[in-house]
């Protein structure tokens, strides 16, 4: 019996193997990707035309981008260098070239209402694609208030800045909503006009506060630690038709703008806020989460469970949006110490 | 790890059993017995029953008869992984299965990741399952009932099993303590260490791992109208590792290890009143626990020696009280009427999870440090049923099941309460065809939050929650039957099934992280099954099998948009064609052969489609792997051969059965897993846009395994 057994493990011993599986036979043909993240409010929209196989991104080919609204032509989008464009900085955002990111980014010109059908057709020869989109309503009624920049002392006994910027509106009432909340931090001095997002993106050694949350008034937890929620997006699920006040709560170590103030030698510049609000609808939402959900993957996806992306191209891939926001700007005063901790502060 | 398992599948069963049950020369998967629910001659659709002579007429694994590797043979029964316990029931989820032993919910039946489960055949009386037309007495999952039922001990004469494997050791015992009044059985089985220590440790590995259970019961007739009986199981697994180094100026050690086990403890007594009704009350105690253990310590020798060592104990489980009693009534001939209730206290304990870390310099405690999560808070549920059926015959053909269940669960201060109707219906035409309909609604009040490939003993049973719904399943059969032909069944049932309140993890979501915050990980959904399962069963005969095929879809879709934009997306274990041929040949009255073969439909599993661009509201453009729906991608189909041969040598007062099978006969590498391996190369001017390679490897720990046994009943 035990010579059975013995040859018995020899023969498995050998069989057993792991063994390659066959992926995918035949090579998928190279198809166009259209993304856009437009905002409502803007007259200059910027539309990403690419190429891509299952592989990688090819160069994209030169493509006609034209844009209709409610069914008349209104223009065509152009092909600009990304250098050009006049977006803010964010960190970790470079302007890449086109060459890097094979994209070919055109620029819209042409400004949204609510309630537009907008139609962005891509022709490139063989390849073509196009995007429908419905422009959403603007939240109404929204207010913006900041209860800013207050040096408070945190755990380790430092000096923090903290900046509150409160948006108040009154939810759509017996509807599903989604939201997105952006803030532009813009200084304008003699010479220069420097502007940022505040993101949880960013790090302490940027001219960008490093650290954010945003917490809802009135005790909601809408949206949690915005490491997790880099695009400050929520729903409206919690809020049941009601006057909504979130509270976006950033914080920054240190007792200055950072390197921001080597831009104006003579310390003086204008401190700016702009916050929008804006309504987004449900996929644009969701694209957004994913994305998110992307950045923050930890692990594997052997572990996690996979993220998939809403695609609305039709003859592509791709997500082109319209958000539509309400703006607030919020001048904001110098810095002063009033001794609080940071949990007194918020 | 690849290795560990490998020798997993370099073990061959090399059995001597010693067995006491007659050998009978049928290989039926669909017995009828006298008051049996299941058959082609019984009302209910879609319920079989596996008798044990049907285990050991089967191809064995490893030589150890399975029941649930049995039931994965019959039409609409997919098993997980290959060669696995697992069992995945006309679309349903590995925990929608209810698994009774003796009519007490059992959390997790498997040993070594499912290749055994926890089921000794010795003990077994038989096996049903059933996966439609449910009987209202039945509840609390949606997709399956596995009802097995244990033997009682022999009040005559006394009978003893000794089994020796390359795995597994198995001892069983019965015989009167009382002859005629009182008798009782015992049933151990464990893995031993002989050959699995020394495979270990020829590979280097510090792993080790072994199981055992334990199980027995005695069974006292007061009279012919009462029986008592008490049974208790406990089985108990144990992963463990331990490592050390050491060499001039360090020490260090660690050592882990993992038990988990059920241990059931019931008992019943049986009455007949004086009218005739017989009732069954039974009282039982659940638990399944488990506990892992990690210590690990480091010292540096020198002029300035410090050790460090940390200590984690983390626990979960959970435990249920059950009570019930069941009537039946025959009030007349052909008219049998079964009530009664139960109510079930669970208790699930969440992990707790307690550490502590201290390290000392020249002795002086540097670090000493406690780590624990918030105490656990035990979740409590509250399980209630009451139910009616009745097994009516209307005139000479038509003869109808119908019956109605009531099922409350209430926790964390909500109560949710669910009507359950069930109904089947047999029509006979004569001549032996025969028609069959039914109508069931199920619901399910726990969930296993379980990763996606195989069930581990880590995975966590929760209730429902009053965020979480209950599961609900309605399911909708028809069946065609013709036995005319003598020694052949035949059967043909198609079915369709939608499920409410399915879960699954969200996008993004891991399972790792256990049970904290668990609602805001999942979402439910709603699910439908649809198929069709052919069945031709050769019952008498030198030759006996049967040949099952099941032509099936399984969805989920989950209508808020967290998963695959909400469309239907195919399910994990969403596979279209499922074969199953299994065949006894009497060659000789002393020698016969038994071959399995299967084949199935790949499953499913999520790949990227094609590289892509994403650009977010600040401007920032990302390549990224696009992926348009869950479960986009169908693995290769999976088949295999088993065989087993016996010989059997009768003697003056006994029996020898010579046995050897070979699974996997012509060593299809079929996957346990599958991994994916990704490489990114610059495909450019920097290093911005990449050029992805995947490679997908399939893991086989079962190749070709041949086992030889003997067997000896006297």
């Amino acid at each position: 019996m035990k010579r059975l057994n013995a040859i018995a493990l020899l023969l498995i011993a050998a069989a057993a193997c792991d063994n390659p599986l066959e992926y995918r036979s035949t090579p998928l043909e190279p198809q166009l990707t259209v993304n856009g993240q437009f905002s409502a409010d803007e007259d200059c929209h910027y539309l990403y035309v690419g190429l891509c196989d299952d592989k990688t991104l090819l160069m994209p080919p030169e493509a006609t981008v034209s844009c209709s609204v409610n069914g008349q032509f209104r223009c065509n989008g152009t092909i600009t260098e990304m250098t050009d464009r006049n977006i803010p900085l964010v960190y970790g955002n470079t302007f890449y070239s086109p060459e890097s990111l094979r994209q070919n980014v055109y620029a819209i010109k042409t400004t949204f209402n609510a309630g537009d059908h907008v139609e962005i057709t891509v022709d490139a020869g063989e390849m073509a694609a196009s995007v429908a989109l419905e422009v959403p309503q603007a939240p109404v009624s929204a207010s913006f208030d900041s209860e800013w920049r207050k040096m408070a002392i945190d755990e380790d006994s430092l000096p923090e800045t903290v900046l509150s910027a409160r948006t108040t509106f009154p939810d759509f009432a017996g509807t599903d909503d989604w939201y997105r909340l952006d803030f532009l931090m813009s200084f304008q001095g003699e010479s220069r006009f420097i502007q940022y997002y505040l993101t949880a993106l960013n790090t302490s050694d940027d001219p960008v506060l490093a650290e954010g949350r945003i917490d809802s008034g009135g005790g909601l937890d809408v949206v949690r630690m915005m490491a997790g929620n880099p695009y400050s997006i929520f729903s409206d699920n919690l809020f049941g038709g009601e006057n909504v006040t979130v509270t976006a709560n950033f914080e920054q170590e240190g007792v200055q703008d950072g390197p921001i103030t080597g831009h104006f030698p003579k310390g003086e510049y204008q401190r700016r806020l702009r916050v929008r609000l804006h309504h987004l609808d449900y996929n644009s939402f969701r694209y957004l989460k994913m994305l998110a959900l992307k950045r923050i993957d930890l692990f594997s996806s052997d572990f996690t469970e996979p993220v998939t992306l809403p695609c609305n191209v039709k003859g592509g891939i791709g997500f082109v949006s319209i958000s539509n926001p309400a703006v607030g700007y919020l001048s904001l005063s110098d810095i002063y110490y009033d001794g609080k901790t940071i949990s007194e502060v918020q | 790890m690849k290795k560990s398992l490998a020798i997993l599948g370099t073990l061959l069963c090399c059995t001597l059993v010693h067995a006491q049950e007659p050998v009978v020369d049928t290989l039926s998967a669909s017995r009828v017995t006298e008051t049996s629910d299941v058959g082609i001659r019984a009302t209910r659709m879609g319920a079989m029953e596996i008798p044990t002579v049907a285990l050991r007429k089967t191809p064995l694994l490893f030589g150890e008869p399975d029941p649930l590797k049995v039931l994965q043979l019959l039409p609409g029964v997919q098993g997980g992984g290959e060669g696995t316990s697992g069992l995945y029931v006309r679309g349903g989820g590995p925990d929608e299965n209810l698994l009774l032993l003796d009519g007490i919910p059992i959390y997790n039946a498997e040993h070594m990741l499912g290749l055994f489960s926890i089921f000794q055949t010795e003990a077994i009386r038989n096996v049903t399952l059933y996966k439609g037309g449910f009987p209202a007495r039945f509840g609390g999952r949606i997709s399956s009932i596995i009802d097995v039922s244990t033997a009682d001990g022999s009040f005559q004469d006394y009978h003893a099993t000794i089994g020796v494997a390359a795995l597994s050791d198995k001892f069983h015992v019965d015989g009167p303590i009382w002859k005629g009044h009182t008798s009782f059985s015992a049933n151990l089985r464990g893995m031993h260490t002989f050959l699995f220590d020394r495979l270990i440790n020829l590979l280097g590995s510090p792993a080790n791992y072994y199981f055992f259970d334990a199980s027995g019961g005695i069974t006292h007739k007061f009279s012919d109208r009462d029986v008592l009986r008490v049974g208790a199981y406990y089985g108990h697994d144990e992963l463990y590792y331990k490592d050390s180094e050491e060499d001039e100026s360090s020490y260090s050690q660690q050592k882990m290890s993992i038990l988990w086990g059920n241990t059931v403890a019931s008992l019943r007594w049986h009455h007949i009143f004086e009218n005739g009704i017989t009732s069954d009350l039974t009282l039982a105690y659940n638990r399944y626990r488990l506990t892992t253990k990690a210590d690990v310590k480091s010292v540096i020798y020198g002029e300035t020696s410090s050790t460090a060592s940390t200590n984690i104990d983390y626990r979960s489980g959970m435990r249920d009280w059950v009570a019930k009693a069941d009537f039946r009534y025959h009030p007349f001939a052909g008219h049998e009427f079964r009530f009664g209730g139960g109510y079930t206290h669970h208790t699930f304990l969440p992990e707790t999870f307690a550490g502590i870390r201290l390290e000392t310099e020249n002795g002086v405690p540097l670090i000493d440090q406690k780590i624990a999560l918030p105490e656990a808070v035990p979740l409590r549920g509250h399980d209630f049923i009451l139910y009616g059926e009745d097994e009516i015959s209307i005139g000479r053909h038509l003869r109808i099941d119908p019956g109605v269940s009531l099922s409350i669960f209430s926790t964390g201060g909500r109560t949710w309460l669910s009507p359950e109707p069930r109904l089947s219906a047999r029509y006979e035409f004569g001549l032996g065809w025969a028609a069959k309909a039914s109508y069931t609604r199920m619901s399910q009040y726990v969930h296993l939050l379980s990763s996606s490939q195989v069930t581990l003993p880590t995975d966590l049973w929760v209730p429902i929650t009053s965020e979480i719904p209950p599961e609900t399943a309605n399911q909708y059969s028809l069946g065609g039957y013709w036995s005319g032909l003598k020694g052949w069944e035949f059967s043909l049932e198609a079915y369709y099934k939608d499920m409410n309140n399915v879960l699954e993890y969200k996008d993004g979501e891991s399972f790792i992280g256990g049970s904290a915050s668990w609602e805001d990980k999942v979402v439910t959904g709603l699910g439908r099954a649809y198929g069709v399962e052919l069945f031709a069963e050769k019952t008498t005969g030198r030759l006996t099998g049967w040949l099952g095929y099941t032509l099936a879809w399984s969805e989920r879709r989950f209508p808020d948009g967290s998963i695959s934009g909400g469309e239907w997306f195919p399910y994990r274990y969403d596979r279209r064609h499922n074969i199953n041929l299994v065949a006894n040949y009497a060659i000789t009255p002393k020698i016969d052969i038994s071959g399995t073969w299967s084949f199935a439909t790949g499953g499913t599993t999520t790949l990227p489609e094609r590289q892509a661009v994403t650009v977010d509201p600040y401007g920032n453009v990302s390549q990224t792997d696009y992926i348009s729906h869950r479960n986009n991608y169908r693995l290769p189909p999976t088949h295999m051969l088993n065989v087993g041969i016996n010989f059997h040598k009768r003697y003056r007062r006994s029996e020898g059965i010579w046995n050897i099978s070979i699974y996997n006969v012509y060593n299809q590498m079929n996957p346990n897993f599958v991994f994916r391996y990704s490489d990114r190369e610059p495909s450019g001017a920097d290093d911005r846009v990449t050029s992805l390679d995947i490679d997908l490897t399939k893991i086989t720990i079962l190749p070709i395994i041949p086992s030889f046994g003997y067997t000896w009943t006297f």
